[in-house]
C-alpha cells in the first residue's frame, strides 16, 4: 500500500496530483508499481518545473500510468538546487532516460542512477537551459542602458562608468 | 523482391498465431551453426552506426558492441536535432506556439497540433463545436495514414524492397494534396488551433477525401500482397526484437511497439478525446512482441484509419468549427466591422493572446507512434510557464538496447525501423 503521512493531496481539473517528501519517492514508486491495487506499471514520463523564487525551486512531476485500473497517477516532489533525489531507473526502465534528460536541462541530481550524463546536449554544455534563468537567446547586445550587464568592466569604453583601464576624466 | 499473389479470400492477412519456434529465422546459408559456435569474444568491437547511417531515419547514432555479427551492447546516442522547442515554448504565446510544435513529429504534425490544442483547451476549459471535433479527428486520422506510409516505404526499403518505397510516397502524396488544398501547406499545416481551426475547410475538402478512401483500402491489400506473406519479409522480420508486455510497459513504450507485444492499449479507446468515443474502429494488437507483429499493426491501423476517415466524411455535422468563447477565437471579419466589442476581441487576441488560469493539465493523445502527452503549466500569463512534450518515439527508443541484444548487426536495421522513430521527436 502506498505510505501514508506527509502526502500532499490536490485534485485539480479532475487529476490527484500527490506531493510526496523526497524520502518517500523509492517506497511509493515501489509500492504503485507492484501493489495490485494500484499496478501502475506503466512510465510516462517524469520532468521538472522551475520555480525559482521558491525556496524548493524544481516541483519534479512523475506521470505513471496503470491499465488495470486506467487511471494516471501524478506525483509531485519538491525539491531545492542542492537537494538529491534518488533514481528510479530501477524500479521503471523508462525512467532512466527521463532523469538523464532532466539532469540535462535543469541540473536535477539523481543518486543511483546507472549513468547521469548529458543526453539531448553536447558534454561540454554550460548551463542548464531549461531553468527560468538561463539566458537564452544569443549574446548580449551592449546598448547605454545596459552596459553594466552586457558587458565586463574591462570591455567598456573607456568613458563610462566602472571601466577599468584607466579611469580617464570626461572632457 | 518477387511479386507475390495477394492473400487468399477478402484480402486480410493470415491471422495472428503465437509462434514457437515455427519458423527458423533468416541465417546466411551455411554460417548459421558456424555463428553459434564461436566462443564469447573477451572484449566486444565498438562500431559507430550513424549519425549519418541512412536506416537510422535521421541523426541517431547508434554504439553498438559487436561479439562477430552479434549485438551484445547498444547505446543510443541522441541530441542531434535538439532545437529546445520546450525552452521556445515559454516565450511564445499559445497559438504561436502551435508551428512550433509542428516541426517536432514532422511526418505527423497535426498531431502535435491537436496534442498541443487540446492540452491548452484544457487549461482554459473550454470545448469546441462538433464541426470542428471531426474535422480534426479526420485530419490526425490522415495524418497517421501518412506516417504509416512513409514508415512502411522507408522500413520496406531499408530491408530491401525498393518497390514499396515508391508506392507509399504515391498514396502519402494525396494526403499531402489534400493537407495543401485546406491549409495551403503540404506538410507544417498549423491547421488545428487553440481553439478550433485555423478556417472552415473548402468545400472541395470532402470529395478530395473520398476519393481518397474510395481505393485505399485496395491500395493496402497491394502492400500486403508485397510483404505479407513474402518469404523474405517474414524470414527477416518474424521473431526478431522481441520485447515483453512488462518490459515494454517499464520502458514507457506505447503505440505499435506496446501493442506489437499483446497489450490492447489505445488512447482513443481508454481516454477517448476529441469525440473519439463516437467513432467505430478496432485497435489491432500483435502476440509475439516482434517486427513482424509491429509491421501488421501498423498495416491493420491504417485500414481502421481509413474507416474512421469514411465515417467522420459522412456524419461530419454542419455549424461552426471554433470556439464561440471570444476571449479564446477570433471574431469573425464581418463583425469586426460592426461591433466595438469585436475589433477589441480582435485586437487583444492578436496582439497578446489569451491568459488561461493559473494551473497545470496533462493531456496526451495517440499519435502514430504512441502516447504524445503534453504537461502544461500556466501561471496565469499569457504564454506556457513550462510546456513538457512528452515524446513516444523517446520513450520508444529507450528500449532498444532490449530489443536488439543478442541479435545480428544486419537486423539492427530491421528492429530500429520496426519501433517508428522519429528524430524530430525524440530530440525535440
Amino acid at each position: 500500500m502506498l505510505p501514508t503521512g506527509a502526502l500532499v493531496v490536490n485534485v485539480e481539473r479532475g487529476q490527484a496530483k500527490v506531493t510526496i517528501p523526497v524520502d518517500r519517492l523509492v517506497e511509493s514508486a515501489t509500492a504503485l508499481r507492484s501493489d495490485p491495487s494500484t499496478l501502475y506499471e506503466m512510465a510516462i514520463c517524469m520532468t521538472c518545473v522551475d520555480w525559482p523564487e521558491r525556496d524548493l525551486r524544481f516541483e519534479l512531476i512523475y506521470l505513471l500510468r496503470s491499465l488495470v485500473h486506467n487511471d494516471l497517477a501524478w506525483i509531485c516532489v519538491l525539491a531545492s538546487e542542492s537537494s538529491e533525489i534518488p533514481s528510479l531507473a530501477g524500479i521503471y526502465p523508462g525512467m532512466d532516460w527521463h532523469e538523464r534528460e532532466c539532469y540535462d536541462l535543469f541540473g536535477v541530481k539523481f543518486t543511483g542512477h546507472p549513468n547521469l550524463t548529458r543526453i539531448l546536449l553536447p558534454d561540454d554544455w554550460e548551463g542548464h537551459p531549461l531553468r527560468k534563468d538561463y539566458v537564452s537567446f544569443g549574446e548580449p547586445v551592449a546598448f547605454t542602458h545596459n552596459i553594466e550587464w552586457a558587458l565586463s568592466a574591462q570591455d567598456r569604453p573607456e568613458y563610462l562608468p566602472g571601466a577599468t583601464r584607466g579611469a580617464v576624466e570626461r572632457p | 523482391m518477387a511479386m507475390m499473389p495477394p492473400p487468399k479470400g477478402d484480402g486480410t492477412p493470415p491471422d495472428l498465431v503465437p509462434r514457437q519456434g515455427g519458423i527458423p529465422r533468416f541465417r546466411p546459408a551455411g554460417t548459421g551453426e558456424f555463428l553459434e559456435k564461436i566462443e564469447p569474444a573477451e572484449e566486444l568491437m565498438e562500431i559507430n552506426m550513424g549519425p549519418q547511417h541512412p536506416s537510422t531515419h535521421g541523426v541517431l547514432r547508434l554504439v553498438l558492441g559487436l561479439d562477430g555479427e552479434r549485438v551484445r551492447s547498444c547505446r543510443a546516442d541522441i541530441g542531434y536535432l535538439h532545437t529546445g522547442f520546450e525552452k521556445s515554448f515559454e516565450s511564445h504565446t499559445y497559438q504561436q506556439c502551435i508551428p512550433l510544435t509542428d516541426r517536432m513529429d514532422y511526418l505527423a504534425p497535426p498531431m502535435n497540433n491537436l496534442g498541443f490544442a487540446l492540452a491548452a483547451e484544457e487549461l482554459l476549459q473550454i470545448e469546441i463545436p462538433p464541426r470542428g471535433q471531426y474535422i480534426r479527428v479526420i485530419l490526425v486520422e490522415l495524418s497517421r495514414i501518412a506516417s504509416h506510409l512513409i514508415w512502411l516505404g522507408t522500413h520496406a526499403l531499408d530491408l530491401g524492397a525498393t518497390t514499396m518505397f515508391m508506392y507509399c510516397w504515391r498514396e502519402r502524396d494525396r494526403i499531402l494534396d489534400i493537407l495543401e488544398w485546406i491549409s495551403g501547406v503540404r506538410m507544417m499545416t498549423s491547421f488545428i488551433r487553440v481553439g478550433g481551426l485555423m478556417s472552415d475547410v473548402p468545400e472541395e475538402f470532402v470529395p478530395m477525401v473520398r476519393a481518397f478512401t474510395a481505393d485505399f483500402q485496395q491500395r493496402v491489400d497491394e502492400y500486403e500482397g508485397l510483404l505479407t506473406s513474402n518469404p523474405i519479409w517474414r524470414q527477416r522480420t518474424i521473431g526478431l526484437g522481441v520485447i515483453s508486455a512488462r518490459d515494454a510497459l517499464g520502458f514507457g513504450c506505447s503505440g505499435p511497439t506496446l501493442r506489437g507485444s499483446g497489450v490492447p492499449y489505445d488512447l482513443r479507446k481508454a481516454h477517448p478525446y476529441s469525440s473519439y468515443e463516437q467513432f467505430d474502429f478496432e485497435v489491432p494488437i500483435g502476440l509475439n512482441g516482434d517486427v513482424y507483429d509491429r509491421y501488421l499493426i501498423r498495416v491493420r491501423e491504417m485500414r481502421e484509419s481509413c474507416r474512421i476517415v469514411d465515417q467522420g466524411i459522412k456524419r461530419l455535422p454542419g455549424g461552426p468549427t471554433n470556439t464561440a468563447d471570444r476571449k479564446v477565437s477570433r471574431p469573425p471579419r464581418s463583425e469586426i466591422d460592426t461591433s466595438m466589442e469585436s475589433l477589441i476581441h480582435h485586437f487583444k487576441l492578436t496582439t497578446e493572446g489569451f491568459r488561461p488560469p493559473p494551473g497545470s493539465v496533462y493531456h496526451a493523445i495517440e499519435s502514430p507512434r504512441g502516447e504524445l502527452g503534453f504537461l502544461m503549466v500556466s501561471d496565469g500569463g499569457n504564454r506556457p510557464y513550462r510546456c513538457k512534450v512528452r515524446a513516444p518515439s523517446f520513450s520508444n527508443l529507450s528500449a532498444l538496447h532490449e530489443m536488439v541484444k543478442d541479435e545480428l548487426v544486419a537486423d539492427a536495421v530491421a528492429v530500429v525501423g520496426s519501433i517508428d522513430i522519429t528524430l524530430g521527436d525524440v530530440d525535440r
